[in-house]
């Protein structure tokens, strides 16, 4: 069984008025547990509101959320725990930011949870390493590490509520290289090792490539398609016509591949190009 | 959405007061709510009076937002009517238990409730009609004498103007600071007073350390742009005066001599 | 002509608060020569607390060099009674596009550079109307900046700069905080004022994507020209790049490592287009 699904997910904004204006047109798609799944989509796209509908922030006009087969809106009351079991991490999260230590900070999500003292310890050094953050900094101001230090103790703040999905809007946005590859490489890892479900919605299309197994493509407030990374990535029509692009290798080896070369469509890393590429010379007799 | 939030309730339309000169439309402002005052009998009164319904009508601002604006205060008007109409001295006309109405008591209440509506109204057309930026500018442009006494003039205008940008930015922000906390179970939406006052820290911090972080850029930005306070500085917009406010100003002086005859030759109200 | 000289530029800040952090001795500048020659199109790359935001300060004279000197236009930036003039002749556009917008309307902001200058109303109003028609925002002038998207807001800075006639705008990091299509306006609206109006661009950045554009490329890392040159000499040096895990165009990447496999690859390519070329040719 689907540990999320959305059947019809609508969201009007300002209904009944003069202004209104559709936010989310009726999504219908089904995550299964353990699942990566990318959101991409151009801005305005619908991708913030979608998120933010599938851990109960904003209600839907019409339309169900189902987690783990029960719809979240049954009972009004019980929204919170919702939040707790869909964690999302914002788009610049560090903003959040504003307890004394790093410590009281993380554990802002669990002590809202009502755990005890040694569960929240517990959880705040369990997420802190998922993060790589140093447990030295935890009786750090939030205020006083740097950009990047910064944005992990965020994202350890919902990693420490020990969500079954995990969702984060644009996690790299901002960050240099280094501290890009540092996120990506922690979430993956996060995902392996607890094997919960993550939800990322991005801007690179390098990341979700990199990490995703399914993609869903936002366009208009709709869901332009929803397939596995491989499938979608393959299909650079559709990409192009809402306005996004392939990663970069995988417009070289499509272009290589539409001038003729038997090259496999839906390459996603550098690693396999060069492989495919080095085969395909091999087999022809020049390398 | 918070984000269509606009400060002040500058509804923007084709019309003489839209076009009229900030400075004219503050001046004439003032004349009016001194004038609305110095109404002594009803002559005075209903000539006020009618000469506001015509500016209201001059400022091609659909009627409803005006009667949007005297909801909000029309227990204030009631109340002090209320209190007037029974709290007048001299002969009464009605009287049961405490209460007793006199003519006096209902001048004063007519009056009472006239000027409060009409001040109201001509205030609103100022603000219907005009662009919090042209109002600030306006401001800083007729307290220009006040730099006289050391008053800076220019700082305030520029601090408002800053306010005035950056006031929707942060009501985004607070917006999505709340929806993150709330991500991380923070409640803010039950509990007691006390528990609720409790649970806006979480929101504020982070806004006022998002409001100095850009209070910080923006003192960059504003230096690299070579801002040196309001000395040797000059405004792309110039303020001229034009016809459209020779004849406003007329009109306002016209009125105000009206009342004054009215108020000199008819016999004032007893009250 | 060189407009702006570095030679042993050295820089660190003196405040007590870096002493309270012990890094007051720390040089975040440290011994950098560099000169960058009027109408070319330079981009700084480098990690954050490379000293590539410090430099950018450098540049209108925000910062002035602990030791060693800066030129511009000849001008010393350590004289402070020309930093005015210094910075009427370089622009510095920031990274937060929110942050650097003062008035509530575009055009108003777009003036109030020339305003501060002193400059005469109307003569303003042209070169606001010119400012925001280079940028491609004349149709949003009378918009309110927080009605606007990122590259908007970010291109109407640009128009903000532009309206003070510099020579040179500096632009630190404009694009980190935008999304794919404002990235594109902001970088392509950068190289059309350098080819048609022939303003001196810096550009720092740490997407490589974008300093393939450049004339020349300055790589920083801690506080040092780590190696500098036209683009494909920079990106050549993958290993030394990746070394420092700095980014490298995904063309030049995937050639490159081609190329340790033994495939027959001389140059190596800066963007998709020129890689799909060149592995045509060796795949033919």
């Amino acid at each position: 069984m689907s540990i999320l699904r959305t059947e019809n997910l609508t969201l009007l904004y300002s209904a009944k008025t003069p202004f209104e204006h559709i936010g989310v047109d009726s999504i219908s798609i089904e995550i299964e547990k353990g699942d990566f799944v990318g959101i991409i989509g151009h801005t305005g796209s619908g991708k913030s509101s979608f998120t933010q509908m599938l851990n109960g922030l904003i209600k839907p006009t019409s339309g169900k959320v189902y987690l783990d087969g029960e719809d979240i809106w049954q009972d009004q009351r019980k929204i919170r725990d919702v939040r707790f079991k869909v964690g999302l991490v914002f788009q610049y999260p560090e903003y959040q930011l504003f307890e004394e230590t790093v410590y009281k900070d993380i554990a802002f999500g669990p002590t809202n949870m009502g755990l005890s003292e040694n569960e929240i310890k517990e959880r705040v050094y369990s997420s802190c390493k998922f993060v790589g953050l140093d447990n030295s900094l935890l009786e750090k101001s939030p205020f006083d590490l740097s950009g990047g230090e910064k944005r992990r103790v965020a994202i350890a703040g919902v990693i420490a509520m020990d969500p079954e999905i995990l969702i984060l809007d644009e996690p790299t946005a901002g960050l240099d290289p280094m501290g890009r590859d540092l996120i990506m490489s922690q979430l993956s890892a996060y995902h392996r090792k607890r094997n919960n479900t993550v939800i990322l919605v991005s801007h690179s299309m390098e990341d979700v490539a990199q990490n995703c197994d399914k993609v869903l493509v936002m366009n208009k407030s709709k869901c332009a398609m929803f397939d596995t990374t491989k499938e979608v990535f393959s299909n650079s029509e559709l990409l192009y016509s809402v306005g996004l692009k392939t990663p970069c290798v995988t417009e070289i080896t499509q272009s290589l591949k539409e001038k003729g070369f038997s090259l496999p469509s839906g390459i996603l890393n550098v690693e396999d190009a060069v492989i495919e590429i080095t085969e395909l010379l091999k087999r022809e007799g020049k390398l | 959405m918070m984000r269509d939030v606009t400060l002040g309730q500058y509804f923007p339309a084709k019309s003489v007061l839209h076009s009229m000169d900030p400075r004219a439309k503050i001046l004439s402002l003032i004349a009016y709510i001194v004038l609305i005052f110095c109404t002594f009998n009803y002559f005075a009164l209903l000539l006020t009076a009618l000469s506001v319904i015509c500016i209201v009508l001059l400022s091609a601002v659909p009627f409803r937002m005006y009667l949007k604006s005297l909801k909000v205060i029309i227990i204030v008007i009631v109340i002090t009517s209320l209190l007037n109409l029974f709290y007048g001295s001299g002969e009464p006309i009605v009287q049961f238990w405490i209460f007793k109405i006199t003519w006096q008591g209902i001048n004063n209440a007519v009056f009472v409730c006239v000027r409060i509506i009409s001040l109201i109204m001509v205030s609103s057309v100022l603000t219907f009609t005009t662009s919090p930026t042209d109002l600030t500018d306006a401001l800083e442009r007729l307290l220009k004498p006040l730099t006289v006494f050391h008053i800076k003039v220019h700082e305030i205008a520029m601090m408002m103007t800053i306010a005035l940008r950056f006031v929707p930015t942060l009501l985004e922000e607070t917006d999505k600071i709340m929806s993150a906390q709330k991500a991380r179970g923070a409640d803010m939406e039950s509990g007691s007073l006390s528990k609720r006052v409790k649970a806006l820290i979480p929101v504020l911090v982070p806004l006022f350390v998002s409001a100095f972080r850009r209070a910080y850029d923006l003192a960059v930005a504003m230096e690299c742009r070579c801002y040196q306070g309001g000395n040797g500085r000059t405004r792309m917009k110039q303020l001229h005066i034009q016809k459209s406010d020779i004849f406003c100003m007329s009109f306002v002086l016209l009125i105000i001599i009206g009342v004054v005859l009215c108020n000199v030759f008819l016999p004032t109200v007893p009250r | 002509m060189d407009f702006i000289t570095a030679q042993n530029l050295s820089f660190r800040y003196d405040t007590e608060y870096s002493q309270l952090k012990n890094d007051g001795q720390r040089m975040v500048l440290d011994d950098v020569s560099l000169n960058i020659k009027k109408g070319e199109f330079v981009a700084i790359v480098g990690h954050n607390g490379s000293g590539k935001s410090t430099l950018a300060k450098q540049f209108n004279a925000m910062l002035i060099p602990t030791s060693g000197k800066l030129f511009v236009d000849g001008i010393d930036t350590s004289d402070e009674s020309r930093c005015y003039d210094i910075r009427r002749k370089v622009g510095l556009v920031l990274q937060n596009p929110d942050n650097q917008l003062v008035a509530s309307i575009v055009e108003e902001d777009v003036a109030f550079g020339p305003e501060n200058l002193g400059i005469e109303p109307s003569l303003i109003r042209e070169r606001v109307d010119e400012a925001l028609k280079a940028v491609d925002m004349y149709d949003f002038r009378t918009f309110a900046p927080h009605k606007l998207s990122g590259g908007q807001k970010q291109r109407v800075a640009i128009a903000g700069v532009i309206a003070m006639q510099p020579d040179c705008i500096v632009l630190d990091e404009p694009t980190a905080m935008l999304d794919p299509s404002g990235r594109n306006e902001v970088i392509k609206t950068i190289k059309r004022l350098n080819k048609e109006s022939g303003i001196t661009v810096v550009l720092i950045t740490h997407f490589m994507e974008e300093a393939v554009n450049a004339d020349k490329v300055f790589v920083m890392d801690g506080g040092k020209i780590l190696c500098s040159g036209t683009p494909y000499e920079v990106f050549s040096q993958v290993e030394l790049l990746k070394k420092r895990r700095l980014d490298v165009p995904v063309a030049t990447q995937l050639c490159y490592k081609l190329r340790a496999c033994g495939v027959d690859i001389k140059s190596l390519p800066l963007t998709n287009e020129e890689c799909i070329a060149l592995l045509s040719e060796v795949l033919k």
